[in-house]
């Protein structure tokens, strides 16, 4: 074999390495499979999902977003608000890309090295020495398959976790938007309390001033009024808060410049422990990565026990020209000796890993299974006290309310008494309205346990208002006020 | 009935004890007189009407009026829209009134249907110790179930009760009471044209319930006539120039000051027995104490409707709340609005006093269930704003003796009634009091 046959072989492998080595890397980075990863297990939420590659006008997504915040948000436009205008979109796009990079680093192989000497001679007429070398790393080439599966395994786990970290997102958004529609609820029922309470204080001032109550029984309606009052600014503030949160969530500047719909009354998610368990075993990303780095780590440890008895290897070709004009060349190989154990540390920390990441993976399971029936029980429970507010507390509430007024009618009871009765039917409002914020924060932790869809339709809804907003919305109807009912007379005795 | 001479002949011949005896012979073996006067019975006495009530029939054994009580829950109507799980007897509360004569031996069974055990008390009777009806001290219980017989000699005449004696706090508080009328066994030199008798009494039925409370010591509900409330209570009803007896027995837990308009009557009798013509007292308000009777008698010079009633204000009235702020001369124009946001049905009342609230009612304001409104009734010439204790007197000039129909609204004739002559309430210059500190002169 000559020199000459190897140099044209030699090239011929470079050049089909050359353009074997040219990969088509997918435009959107692998984003595609990020939405598909999503699809499989929240496909609401990902069906708003945009393609952050595509050369959308910028313009055009300020205005998908200014039209869903033109209406008041519910958690599904909120959600798609965040999927349109969220920073960490365009950030998990961007670690696609590095992620991209990273499997074009572990999966190609390294490209082969030329090298050039020139050493002159200081002896007089001495001529120089020329040498040309080209080397490749062979173990790079002969393993690159398994090194590109190993490659492909960071790669996929890259995207499953920006389907993650998506999906994250939406839950937080969702999880925000239910605590600001309670508490905009909440400051509504504190409202109609406050304005019960001023006008029962006004009413008080007149009796005060009619000399028909004390300044004691004055001052304490008073001090009930401001009292009230305190707890609206509470409740005002804590609503501003919460929306100023949602807003964040949703990756939106302040100040909030948008309306929230009514938080939605309880609903019905017909699914049993044992099928939640079963969703959550197969939809869960975090158990999907968890899944991949396990094999990701065998593959490494294989590849690790492999690479450790050859560790370096690189082959090439020499050519020198001697200062005589003699040229020789021939084949180079280097190879690292495994003598002093340094290969093994690869090997040990690969098997330890893949050690680490079965437990993790078993913690996992186990972390999922107790937050799924952690959140279910938690849901159950809080759809019961729904139930037991909505079919026994607050109509009893009411019936107190109703009977309260015929007392007053008859002279039995008070106007004061009758408007207490009133406050503590709010009173009941605002425990109805925090237990269904519960109710409904139980519900996205129940999604997030199980890793699908955040519950925004939900299959059965209860109602379409929740009762306590019928209660605090004050009424229109018309009035005939009593005290102008026409005397009725029968006029038969006189004469 | 002896005649005068007949009297002074027959001192001749014996003495009194034989004119004593000739009277008992005119009335025969059954007791009965040889002359009726005017709507009396053959029984030999003119019956009490007991308004809204009825009286007991007995059976006559062996020469022994038997009659028989049972004690029993049950259900009545205080008026229209209220009604309450009571206690009663024979059926009724009050029970049936029960008329006999001075000098019958009278025999009461009583049975007892309650569910705890009871006993009778003969209030003001002379009777035997043990057939007085105190539970535990004259005898035992009468047990659930158990019939008993309480017999005794009339010794006695005049305006009497009965109620139980075991759990009485809880028994009487349920309605369990009747009258006793024991007729003189020889004519009242005054006779009377028409005998009526209420028994006075209270109900602590709180708004919107169906039994009454027995723990209420003064906060009561409903103050009733014969366990009546107006304008269910019946009138009373004479012919002018008739002589009316009122009989009245108080077992509530208040003194009541019974007022009749424009009739002064004479107080003729209690629950000890009838007073000597000399003890009668001229009265238009007689205060009927806890535990008393009265017997009220008057003469009806002039035709009309006249009220008779309680002069507590409070107890012409039906139930009310206590302890509520007072509204009169609150003005809550404005404010009441602001309410109604809130409390839709909510309405401001009381500025100007109650006189509203029967205008309210009629209009269609709701009150509690089984709840009667404070003040109700209509007259003929409006509203009448009572309740509780309040009944009508109607005499008229055309009502036939025993005819106790109901003869409608009297018509006022021309210029004998009120009349206004004014709609301007700066009208005329009444004189007013000075300031309060003047100089007295």
């Amino acid at each position: 074999m000559t020199v000459q046959f190897l140099s044209h072989r030699a090239g011929a492998v470079l050049l089909t390495l050359a353009i074997t080595g040219c990969v088509n890397l997918p435009a959107d980075r692998g984003w595609d499979a990020s939405r598909a990863a999503l699809s499989q297990r929240a496909p609401e939420v990902a069906q708003h999902l945009h393609d952050p590659s595509a050369t959308a006008p910028h313009d055009a997504t300020h205005t998908a977003v200014d039209t869903l915040l033109a209406a008041p948000l519910t958690a599904d436009t909120a959600i798609r608000v965040a999927l349109l205008a969220h920073p960490n979109i365009r950030i998990e796009y961007a670690k696609l890309g590095i992620a991209q990079a990273d499997w074009l680093d572990a999966s190609q192989p390294s490209n082969p090295v030329f090298s050039a000497t020139r050493l002159d001679s200081d002896a007089p007429g001495g001529g120089d020495i020329r040498t040309f070398g080209l080397m490749q790393n062979l173990g790079e080439l002969l393993f690159r398959h398994s090194a590109a599966q190993v490659a492909d395994d960071e790669i996929a786990i890259a995207r499953l976790s920006a389907a993650a970290t998506i999906h994250t997102m939406a839950t937080d958004v969702a999880h925000h938007w239910y605590d600001a529609a309670a508490a905009v609820e909440m400051a509504r029922v504190h409202e109609a309390s406050a304005e019960t309470a001023r006008a029962s204080a006004a009413l008080a001032a007149r009796f005060h001033a009619a000399g028909n109550i004390s300044q004691l029984a004055l001052s304490q309606h008073q001090q009930a009024a401001h009292a009230a009052h305190i707890a609206l600014a509470d409740a005002k503030a804590a609503a501003a808060v919460a929306l100023l949160a949602l807003n964040q969530a949703m990756g939106l500047a302040a100040p909030v410049r948008w309306d929230i719909a009514p938080l939605p009354a309880r609903a019905t998610f017909a699914a049993s422990t044992e099928e939640l368990l079963e969703t959550g075993r197969t939809q869960r990303l975090d158990l999907a990565i968890a899944s991949r780095r396990i094999d990701n780590l065998q593959r490494t440890v294989k590849l690790a026990r492999t690479l450790r008895w050859i560790p370096f290897l690189e082959v090439g070709i020499e050519r020198e020209r001697e200062p005589d004009g003699t040229r020789l060349q021939g084949p180079t190989i280097a190879i690292e000796l495994p003598l002093f154990g340094r290969n093994r540390s690869p090997l040990l920390r690969a098997e330890a890993a893949l050690e680490q990441a079965i437990a993790e993976k078993s913690l996992l399971d186990a972390d999922i299974s107790n937050a799924i029936v952690t959140a279910h029980t938690g849901a159950s429970h809080a759809a019961a006290k729904i139930d037991a507010y909505l079919s026994d507390l607050i109509p009893v509430q009411q019936q107190i309310l109703e009977e309260m007024q015929l007392q007053q009618n008859y002279m039995l009871t008070g106007p004061f008494e009758l408007l207490t009765a009133k406050q503590t039917e709010f009173s009941v409002c605002a425990d109805y309205v925090e237990a269904l914020r519960q109710f409904w924060q139980q519900y996205v932790a129940l999604g997030v346990a199980v890793g699908s869809d955040v519950p925004t339709r939900p299959v059965h809804q209860h109602e379409t208002t929740t009762a306590c907003a019928q209660l605090a919305a004050p009424s229109n109807e018309p009035h005939t006020d009593m005290q102008h009912t026409p005397a009725v007379h029968d006029h038969g005795g006189h004469h | 009935m002896v005649k005068r001479r007949e009297v002074i002949h027959s001192i001749g011949l014996g003495g009194a004890g034989l004119v004593a005896a000739r009277a008992i012979a005119q009335q025969g073996e059954t007791g009965q007189r040889t002359t009726l006067p005017p709507g009396h019975t053959d029984r030999g006495y003119l019956p009490v009407r007991t308004l809204n009530g009825w009286t007991l029939p007995y059976k006559m054994k062996d020469g022994v009026k038997e009659f028989h009580l049972v004690a029993e829950t049950i259900e009545h109507e205080f008026a229209p829209g209220c009604r309450a799980t009571c206690w009663g007897y024979n059926g009724s509360t009050p029970g049936p009134t029960i008329e006999a004569v001075e000098g019958d031996r009278v025999r009461i069974l009583v049975t007892n249907q309650l569910g705890e055990p009871t006993s009778i008390h003969w209030h003001g009777l002379d009777v035997p110790a043990g057939m007085d009806g105190v539970a535990g001290l004259n005898q035992p219980a009468i047990g659930v179930g158990e019939t008993w017989a309480y017999e005794f000699t009339l010794n006695q005449h005049g305006t009497h009760m009965y109620h139980p004696h075991a759990d009485e706090l809880t028994q009487l508080a349920f309605g369990m009471m009747g009258a006793f009328i024991i007729h003189p066994k020889t004519p009242e030199p005054v006779a009377v044209d028409r005998d009526y008798v209420l028994l006075l009494h209270n109900w602590a039925l709180h708004p919107g319930t169906y039994r009454p409370d027995p723990a209420i010591m003064q906060e009561f509900d409903l103050w009733t006539f014969n366990s009546k409330v107006f304008p269910a209570t019946e009138p009373l009803l004479m012919r002018t120039g008739e002589r009316l007896r009122i009989r009245i027995g108080n077992l509530s837990m208040w003194n009541h000051p019974i007022h009749l308009h424009s009739n002064p009557y004479w107080v003729t009798g209690s629950d000890g027995a009838r007073w000597p013509q000399s003890q009668w007292r001229r009265e238009t308000t007689e205060i009927v104490g806890v535990g008393q009777m009265r017997d009220l008698e008057f003469v009806a010079t002039e035709p009309g409707d006249w009220a008779m009633h309680c002069h507590m204000a409070h107890h012409t009235m039906g139930p009310m709340g206590h302890n509520l702020p007072n509204t009169v001369g609150v003005d809550q124009s404005g404010i009441a609005g602001d309410i109604r946001k809130f409390l839709p049905g909510f309405n401001a009342m009381g500025q100007h006093g109650m006189s509203e609230h029967s205008r309210h009612v009629a209009a269609g304001l709701r009150g509690p269930d089984n709840t009667l409104p404070m003040m109700t009734g209509d007259g003929p010439f409006g509203p009448i704003e009572m309740g509780g204790m309040f009944t009508v007197l109607k005499v008229r000039d055309d009502l036939e003796p025993g005819d106790y129909r109901d003869p409608g609204w009297y018509q006022h004739p021309q210029g004998k009634i009120a009349s206004k002559i004014s709609s301007n309430p700066d009208y005329g210059k009444p004189v007013r009091a000075q300031a309060t500190n003047r100089k007295y002169e």
